[in-house]
């Protein structure tokens, strides 16, 4: 995977000694939906957002099975949404549960892949 | 049966809590609406910005309502003269040469002449009031298209209102559902600017920054509720809350 550092940004990590590679991978350490949905307004949630705006802007970048995508993010939530109600709010609970939601959203996204190139042969 | 009162016009909530969030005050958005219902704009196929959003909005209220299409009450002693009228307006619609302005001023000849032969059982007032206070005008062209489709202009007024919900379109396009919204577009644009002089904005609070911050988030932060009810109702909690928040003092 090759990524180009433009100007912009390199000059601002010059500026403010930021390595960019340490940068970068700050970011994508903050990218995660259980992460993210198990507490949605912690300071380390913009990652998430950047990622949430890509998707809803980027259509030719990225595709996805809308009935995995609706069928596990509604699992997800449910999941998650079942660690809020007891009386203690149990946040690293959830976002466990949350992974492991997300996992299974991967294998079954996967699979479908699988399905379909083997169908076209 | 309690009898309905056409001459005034009811305001959704919905409406008036867009109306609270894009900061536009309701009069001037129903009056730059009737503004640009035009016959001009119901007969071209040439997009106008504002003029095609308005008018389209009640097409898209007369296709939806009128299930058989009856003869229009207010022209049935002149309709030889309506349909020569209606004739030359299209026909002016065809003409290649012309800027669009010289094309819709000159239908409005046209439209007058409408105006005058045309009975109003619809529109028997040009003027209707949201309050005591708040008169709303109409124009020839919006009389002309109440008689032609038998509708009150009350009949129009809400309906547009009734399809500008912030709620309802963002939880539509985040889950893909798009529909055809030309009373949003048409909304969408007043509240950037359009039908009026521009004028310096104000300066926003503290309360209001936040919200507008806070505004983008939530509509990225549902996506991961997959039903459309459940996700409309979050957003129109959240700006209801707003609506009541910035409707105390």
């Amino acid at each position: 995977m090759t990524i180009t550092l433009p100007e912009d940004f390199t000059t601002l990590c010059s500026i403010y000694q930021i390595k960019p590679d340490v940068f970068i991978q700050s970011f994508v350490d903050q990218v995660s939906f259980p992460h993210f949905y198990s507490r949605p307004h912690a300071p380390d949630r913009w990652a998430t957002f950047f990622f949430l705006n890509f998707i809803d802007v980027e259509d030719a970048k990225c595709e996805v099975n809308d009935d995995l995508e609706d069928e596990y993010l509604t699992k997800f939530t449910d999941e998650i949404r079942q660690h809020f109600y007891p009386n203690q709010y149990d946040e690293a609970k959830a976002e466990e549960v949350g992974r492991v939601v997300m996992r299974q959203w991967m294998k079954a996204a996967m699979a479908d892949r699988a399905k379909y190139i083997t169908e076209n042969l | 049966m309690k009898r309905i009162n056409y001459n005034i016009i009811d305001i959704p909530l919905e409406f008036k809590v867009a109306c609270t969030v894009y900061r536009q005050n309701i009069q001037e958005v129903l009056q730059i609406f009737v503004d640009h219902v035009s016959m001009y704009d119901s007969l071209t196929g040439e997009y106008s910005k504002g003029f095609s959003e308005a008018t389209m909005s009640i097409s898209s209220y007369t296709r939806a309502k009128v299930k058989k299409t009856k003869r229009s009450k207010a022209f049935l002693q002149c309709r030889d003269l309506a349909v020569s009228c209606i004739n030359s307006i299209f026909h002016e619609t065809r003409k290649p040469k012309g800027t669009t302005e010289a094309k819709r001023k000159k239908c409005r000849y046209f439209v007058n002449a409408l105006y005058q032969i045309m009975e109003r059982p619809h529109t028997p007032s040009i003027i209707l009031y949201l309050d005591e206070n708040s008169p709303i005008t109409l124009t020839k062209d919006f009389c002309v298209i109440c008689e032609l489709q038998n509708c009150y202009p009350k009949e129009f007024l809400e309906y547009f209102m009734g399809r500008v919900s912030i709620a309802d379109v963002q939880a539509r396009s985040g889950l893909k559902f798009k529909e055809q919204n030309f009373p949003f577009d048409f909304f969408l644009e007043v509240a950037r600017g359009f039908g009026r002089p521009a004028t310096e904005g104000s300066d926003l609070t503290d309360m209001q920054i936040e919200f507008y911050q806070r505004m983008e988030e939530l509509s990225l932060e549902v996506y991961n509720v997959r039903d459309l009810q459940e996700r409309t109702a979050i957003l129109r909690d959240f700006y209801l809350t707003y609506h009541q928040n910035m409707n105390q003092s």
